[in-house]
C-alpha cells in the first residue's frame, strides 16, 4: 500500500500535469464526482466541521484500527478536496496519517481558490482526520 | 455618448490577462477600478504636497489642507449639498451608517422605532439592529413584493400603525439591483417626522444623488464604489442636525478646547473627523468626482444601464438560471442562482476563465436567507468601462463551466 505521502506526491503529480488551472480544477471534479454522496440521515450536526465556509460534513470510522473516511460538502470543489483525502488516508496507519503534511493545495494553482478562510476550512478538515488518528493510535 | 476605447485606456488594470485568459471584470458592485487621473492625483499629491492637514503653519501643510478642503467642496457640488460643511469624511459606507445609528438612535424619541427594509447590506442593517438592542427602540423591516421591489404600501402601513423615529434605506440593492423612490420614502418618513437616512453605495455612480431633490437628512457612500480610493467615504447631513448631534469618536484635530473639566468640540465637520484625515482619499475621491462628471454623468448611468439590461437578457438565455428579483428599476448589478451549482464552484471556475463575479451572500443575509430562501447567489455588476462582448464572454464562461458542474455531480 502507498504511503499517505507517497500518494501525495502522485495527486500532485497529476493536478500539475492537469495543465492549466481551470484543468486543475476540472480534476478537482473529477474526483468530487468519484466521492459517494453521503446519506442526509448522516449528516448530523455532530458531523459537520466547523470553521469551513461551505458545510463539510466529515464521518470518520475504523476497520480493524485504520480510519475510514465518508463526507460530504455542498460545493463540488470541497467534495473534491474530500476525495483526496481519503485517498490518502482511508486504511493507512495512524502514525502515517499524523506524520503526513497535507499541502497538494499550497504546491499546486489549487491554491488560486482557497482563500484564508478556505484554508482555514481545510486545515479544519485535516484536523479531524488527525485527531480521529491520534485516538486511533492511543487505543 | 462614451468613446469606450478611449475610455478603456484610461483603466490600464483592465488590459492584462489572468490564468491565460483576458480580464474580464464584473466585480464593479464590490469595487470599481481607478481610472489614471485619480493614480495621478494621489501619486501627484505624495510626491509634491504630502504632509498632516490643518493646524499646520508650513507650506505643504498648507496645500493638503486646501486640497482636502477643495475635495470637501468637490464633493458637496457633486450631490448638491448645500454646504461642504455637511461633508464628513470617514473611511467608507459602513463607517458613515455606524457613525450615524452610534450618533442618532440613543437620542430618538422613547419607544419611537426605527425602520429599515428587507433588501439592506448589513451595513445599513448590523448597526441600527444593534443600536436598537443598545437602547431598547423596536427595530423593524419592511418588506419586499414578489418583484424584489419595496412594498412601499406596507411601509406606509409600518408608519401608520408605528412611532417611526428614522427610516434608513438603501437607494439602490447590492444584491436586487433594485433602485427605490427614495425621494418619496424619503417624504412620506418626513410626513410622520421622522428622519431619514440614505444608503447610497451603489447608487452614488449609478443613479443621480442629489441630496436636496431627494431631501434625505443623512446619507452615506463610499469613494470605490466610484473610481476612488478604498477607505475613503462620505457622510452627508444636513447641517442644522449634524449641529445637533454628539462626536462618537474623539482625538485630535475635532476638539476646540481640552481641560481637565472637560472638552468642547469643533464644530461639523470637523468634529465628526478625529485624528488623521484620510486627506489623500478625500483627494483621490475629488479627482474621481471630475473623471466622472467629464465624461458625462447621465452618459456613464445610461451606459450601465445599457449593459445591465444586456446582461440580464442573455443570462435569461442560460438554461435552470434564475434571475434574483425583477424589481420595475434595476441598477447596477444582476444576481442569479443556477440549478445544482453552487455559486462557490461557479465564480472560482470562471475566474480560472479569466471572468471575475462574485459568489456568497453579498453582506445581505436578511434578504437572500429570509425573503428569498437561499444561501448564497453569484453577482454580475458591469461598469461603464465593460463591453458588451465582455459580458458574452461571461456568459460563454458561465455556460460552459455550468455544464461541466452539472456533469460532475
Amino acid at each position: 500500500m502507498e504511503s499517505p505521502q507517497a500518494i501525495q506526491e502522485r495527486i500532485v503529480r497529476e493536478i500539475e500535469e492537469a495543465g492549466d488551472p481551470f484543468n486543475q480544477f476540472e480534476y478537482l471534479l473529477a474526483k468530487a464526482s468519484q466521492l459517494d454522496e453521503m446519506p442526509l440521515s448522516r449528516k448530523r450536526p455532530e458531523v459537520l466541521v466547523k470553521d469551513c465556509q461551505s458545510q463539510v460534513w466529515l464521518y470518520l470510522h475504523d476497520v480493524d484500527g485504520r480510519p475510514i473516511i465518508e463526507g460530504d460538502s455542498d460545493t463540488l470543489m470541497i467534495r473534491g478536496t474530500i476525495q483526496i483525502l481519503k485517498e490518502m488516508f482511508d486504511g493507512q496507519a495512524p502514525a502515517d496519517i499524523i506524520a503526513c503534511d497535507v499541502d497538494y493545495i499550497q504546491r499546486t494553482d489549487l491554491a488560486y481558490a482557497f482563500d484564508s478562510r478556505r484554508v482555514a476550512g481545510q486545515v479544519a478538515i485535516v484536523k479531524r482526520i488527525k485527531d480521529f488518528a491520534l485516538t486511533l493510535s492511543t487505543t | 455618448m462614451l468613446r469606450i476605447n478611449d475610455i478603456r485606456k484610461d483603466f490600464p488594470i483592465l488590459d492584462q490577462e489572468v490564468f491565460g485568459h483576458r480580464l474580464v471584470y464584473l466585480d464593479n458592485a464590490a469595487t470599481m477600478q481607478m481610472p489614471e487621473p485619480v493614480l495621478q492625483a494621489i501619486v501627484h499629491h505624495y510626491r509634491n504636497d504630502n504632509a498632516n492637514v490643518h493646524r499646520g503653519i508650513h507650506a505643504l501643510s498648507e496645500r493638503s489642507t486646501r486640497a482636502l478642503e477643495d475635495a470637501r467642496e468637490r464633493v458637496r457640488s457633486f450631490i448638491n449639498a448645500r454646504s461642504s460643511d455637511e461633508i464628513v469624511f470617514t473611511s467608507g459606507t459602513t463607517a458613515s451608517l455606524n457613525m450615524i445609528a452610534s450618533a442618532v438612535v440613543s437620542n430618538l424619541r422613547p419607544e419611537s422605532a426605527v425602520v429599515t427594509t428587507m433588501m439592506e447590506h448589513h451595513a445599513n442593517f448590523v448597526p441600527w439592529q444593534q443600536a436598537c438592542e443598545h437602547t431598547g427602540h423596536p427595530f423593524l423591516v419592511a418588506p419586499l413584493d414578489e418583484h424584489g421591489d419595496l412594498d412601499l404600501q406596507a411601509l406606509e402601513g409600518i408608519f401608520a400603525e408605528n412611532d417611526v423615529a428614522l427610516i434608513t434605506v438603501t437607494h439602490v440593492s447590492n444584491v436586487l439591483g433594485t433602485v427605490n423612490p427614495v425621494a418619496r420614502i424619503v417624504a412620506l418618513a418626513h410626513k410622520w417626522n421622522a428622519l431619514a437616512v440614505v444608503d447610497a453605495a451603489q447608487s452614488i455612480r449609478h443613479e443621480a444623488v442629489d441630496v436636496q431633490a431627494i431631501d434625505c437628512d443623512f446619507l452615506a457612500f463610499s469613494g470605490h464604489k466610484m473610481g476612488g480610493p478604498t477607505g475613503i467615504g462620505v457622510l452627508y447631513g444636513k447641517l442644522e442636525l449634524l449641529e445637533k448631534l454628539d462626536p462618537v469618536q474623539f482625538g485630535g484635530e475635532m476638539v476646540d478646547n481640552v481641560r481637565l473639566a472637560g472638552t468642547t468640540f469643533a464644530p461639523p465637520p470637523l468634529c465628526f473627523e478625529p485624528g488623521t484625515p484620510n486627506y489623500v482619499g478625500a483627494i483621490g475621491l475629488a479627482a474621481a468626482v471630475d473623471y466622472l462628471e467629464a465624461l458625462g454623468l447621465e452618459d456613464v448611468r445610461s451606459r450601465e444601464k445599457q449593459l445591465t439590461r444586456y446582461a440580464e437578457d442573455v443570462l435569461h438565455e442560460i438554461s435552470g438560471l434564475h434571475i434574483i428579483g425583477m424589481p420595475a428599476a434595476r441598477a447596477g448589478c444582476i444576481s442569479f442562482t443556477v440549478e445544482g451549482v453552487h455559486p462557490f464552484d461557479l465564480a472560482t471556475m470562471v475566474d480560472k476563465l479569466g471572468i471575475a463575479l462574485r459568489s456568497g451572500n453579498q453582506c445581505a443575509q436578511p434578504l437572500l436567507y429570509e425573503a428569498y430562501g437561499i444561501g448564497n447567489i453569484t453577482r454580475m455588476s458591469p461598469a461603464f468601462y465593460n463591453t458588451f462582448d465582455e459580458i458574452d464572454t461571461a456568459v460563454s464562461g458561465l455556460r460552459r463551466v455550468i455544464e461541466l458542474l452539472r456533469l460532475a455531480v
